[in-house]
C-alpha cells in the first residue's frame, strides 16, 4: 500500500522556484496497476523518481507499507523510459544486477537471471551486449533487472514509449501476461490513454504546472484482460472521458497562461 | 570518450593513427596498405642512403648490419633489457600514482582544488626542462632516470584519467542509486568501466612518452641503455650505429603499442561498432 498525502515539489532554480506538483494526494492498494497519465511537463516522472526515492519532496507525505519513504529501498524497483543498461555488461549482468549489488553469490544470481531472461523472452541472447540488441529488448532487460530483485513494488516510466507501435503493442501485452503471474503493485506513467486503460486498475489524471490530481478513475474491466477489450464501448466511453478531461484542462492552461502575458 | 571509442574499434593490428577505425571494415587492405607503406618507406630510406651517400645517411641495410654486429658484441641485449628495467618501474609507478590522484581528485573535490593546478603546470611544461633538477638532487645514476621516466607520462596520465572518472552518465548513476548501490559500488560497476576505454587509450599514448622519457633521460646520463649507447655513439660520428640503435627503440615502441591495442580490443569490446 503507497499513501501519498499533499505532495509538494519545487525545484530550486535561479529564477526562484518551479513548482512541479502540488497538494498530489492518491493511494495504491496492495497488487494494484495504477497509470500516471497526463500531458508532458506535468511532472509524472518526477512523481515517479520522488516514489522511488530518488529526489527529495517538500511538502506533505509518501508512505509504502506506513513507512515514509526517505531513499530508495528494496521494496520498490524502477523501469527506466530509456532503459539505462549498463553497456559493458551482458544481458544476464545487467539481469543479474540488483541482486550482485546486495551480495547474492553469482551462482545465485545468474541462475535467477537466466530464468528471467526466459521469462521476458530473452533466452539466446544472454551474452549479447546491450547496444546488440534492438529497443524492445533492451526494454525487456530492463524489465526483467527490475523484477530479478524481487520488489513489492514496480515504478515504470514510459517503459514502451520509446517503442514503435508494433513493439510496444507486444510489449503491452506481455506486461500484462507477466503482472498476471506475479502479483505485484504497479506505478505506471504514460501518456497513452489506450495503454493506461489497457493495462491498469486506476489512472491517476494529473494536469497542469505545477501538476494537480484531475481525477482518479476506476477501469471496470475484469482481469485477466487481453487487448479485446479495447474494441468495447465501454473502453471507448472512458477514452472519450480522459480525452474531455485532458482537453479542457489544456485550453485552460493555454487561457491561464494568455492571462499571464496580458 | 570519442577518442576512446574510436580507439577500441580499431583492431589491434596495423593502423599507425589515422582516427577512421570503424569505415574499415572491408576485409584485409588495412595492414596490408601500412606494411607496403612501411617498405616503400624503407626501400627509399636504402636507396636514398646509396645514391646519396651521405654520412649521416647511411643506408638501411647498413644500419641493420651495424645491429647485427652490435648484438653479436653483446651491446645491445644488455642494454635493451636495462632500459626495459628502468621503463618498467617507472612507468608502472606513474601508472599507479597518476589513477589513485586521478581518482582521488574525482571524488573528492577538495583533492582537486588543492592540486589539480600543480598537475596542470607541470603537465605544460616540457619534461625535459626537469632533468637539470633531477640530475642535481638525484645525481648521475638510475633515480635521474625513473624520475625522468616518471615525469614524462605521469601528468598526461593523471590528467587524461581525471577527465575518464569525471564522465559520470546521470542517468546510469541514477539507475544503480535505485538499486541502492553505495557510492563505493556506483563507483566499481558505473565510473570506473566507464572511464575504461578513455583510460586504455591514455596508458597507451603515456606508454609511449614513458619510451620517450627513457631515451631522453639515458642521453643525458650518457651511461645507461639504449639511450645511453645512442649519446655514445653520437659522440663518436658513427651514424650507422646510432640508426641500429634506433630502429632497436622503434621496434621496442612498437611492440609495446601492439600489446596494448590488444588489450583494448579486449577489454573494451562492449563499445565495439
Ligand atoms: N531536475 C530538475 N530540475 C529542475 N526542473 C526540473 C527537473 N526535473 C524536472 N523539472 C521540471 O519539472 C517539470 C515536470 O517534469 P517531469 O519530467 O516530471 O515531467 P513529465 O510529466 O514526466 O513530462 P514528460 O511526459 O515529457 O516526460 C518540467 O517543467 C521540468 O522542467
Ligand atoms: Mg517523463
Amino acid at each position: 500500500m503507497i499513501t501519498v498525502t499533499g505532495l509538494n515539489k519545487t525545484f530550486a532554480s535561479k529564477v526562484g522556484g518551479v513548482p512541479v506538483l502540488r497538494d498530489v494526494s492518491f493511494e495504491v492498494r496492495d497488487n494494484e496497476f495504477v497509470s500516471i497519465l497526463g500531458p508532458s511537463g506535468c511532472g509524472k516522472t518526477t512523481l515517479l523518481r520522488i516514489l522511488a526515492g530518488l529526489v527529495d519532496h517538500d511538502g506533505g507525505s509518501i508512505q509504502v507499507e506506513g513507512k515514509e519513504v526517505s531513499g530508495p529501498g528494496p521494496d520498490r524497483a524502477v523501469v527506466f523510459q530509456h532503459f539505462s543498461l549498463l553497456p559493458w555488461m551482458s544481458v544476464l549482468d545487467n539481469i543479474g544486477f540488483g541482486l550482485r549489488l546486495r551480495g547474492v553469490p553469482k551462482a545465485m544470481w545468474s541462475k535467477q537471471a537466466l530464468q528471467l531472461a526466459q521469462l521476458v523472452g530473452l533466452q539466446g541472447f544472454e551474452n549479447f551486449f546491450p547496444r546488440q540488441l534492438s529497443g524492445g529488448m533492451q526494454q525487456r532487460v530492463g524489465l526483467a533487472r527490475a523484477l530479478a530483485v524481487e520488489p513489492a513494488i514496480l515504478l515504470m516510466d514510459e517503459p514502451f514509449a520509446a517503442l514503435d507501435e508494433q513493439t510496444r503493442l507486444l510489449m503491452q501485452e506481455e506486461l500484462l501476461r507477466i503482472t498476471q503471474e506475479a502479483h505485484k503493485t504497479i506505478v505506471f506513467v504514460t501518456h497513452s490513454m489506450e495503454e493506461a486503460l489497457l493495462l491498469s486498475d486506476r489512472v491517476l489524471l494529473l494536469t497542469g504546472h505545477p501538476g494537480v490530481v484531475q481525477e482518479y478513475l476506476e477501469v471496470p474491466f475484469d482481469r485477466p484482460r487481453d487487448r479485446s477489450i479495447t474494441t468495447s464501448l465501454e473502453f471507448q466511453r472512458l477514452r472519450e472521458h480522459l480525452w474531455e478531461q485532458l482537453r479542457r484542462t489544456q485550453t485552460r492552461d493555454a487561457v491561464d497562461s494568455s492571462d499571464v502575458v496580458a | 570518450m570519442g577518442i576512446a571509442r574510436v580507439n577500441a574499434r580499431r583492431s589491434a593490428l596495423g593502423r599507425m593513427g589515422h582516427p577512421s577505425g570503424k569505415s574499415r571494415v572491408t576485409s584485409t587492405p588495412g595492414p596490408l596498405v601500412e606494411i607496403g607503406s612501411l617498405l616503400g618507406g624503407l626501400l627509399a630510406w636504402e636507396l636514398l642512403g646509396r645514391v646519396l651517400g651521405l654520412s649521416w645517411l647511411p643506408p638501411f641495410s647498413a644500419c641493420v648490419g651495424a645491429l647485427i654486429d652490435l648484438i653479436n658484441q653483446g651491446l645491445i641485449l644488455a642494454q635493451l633489457a636495462d632500459s626495459v628495467q628502468a621503463l618498467a618501474i617507472g612507468f608502472a609507478a606513474a601508472l599507479l600514482a597518476s589513477f589513485v590522484i586521478a581518482f582521488l581528485m574525482a571524488e573528492f573535490e577538495l583533492v582537486d582544488l588543492a592540486i589539480g593546478p600543480y598537475i596542470y603546470a607541470f603537465f605544460l611544461l616540457p619534461s625535459i626542462a626537469l632533468v637539470p633538477v633531477f640530475l642535481a638532487v638525484f645525481g648521475i645514476g638510475d633515480l635521474t632516470r625513473l624520475a625522468v621516466i616518471f615525469v614524462y607520462c605521469f601528468f598526461y596520465m593523471a590528467l587524461n584519467f581525471h577527465t575518464a572518472f569525471l564522465e559520470r552518465d546521470s542517468a546510469l548513476m541514477e539507475m544503480a542509486e535505485s538499486f541502492q548501490a553505495s557510492r563505493w559500488q556506483r563507483t566499481r560497476y558505473v565510473v570506473v568501466p566507464m572511464a575504461l576505454p578513455l583510460v586504455l587509450a591514455t596508458i597507451r599514448v603515456g606508454l609511449s612518452r614513458a619510451v620517450k622519457g627513457m631515451i631522453n633521460g639515458e642521453q643525458f646520463i650518457a651511461i645507461y641503455g639504449l639511450g645511453g649507447l645512442i649519446e655514445t655513439f653520437g659522440g663518436e660520428f658513427a651514424a650507422v650505429k646510432v640508426f641500429a640503435v634506433i630502429l632497436v627503440v622503434v621496434a621496442l615502441a612498437l611492440v609495446l603499442d601492439v600489446l596494448m591495442r590488444l588489450l583494448d580490443a579486449r577489454w573494451t569490446r562492449w563499445a565495439a561498432a
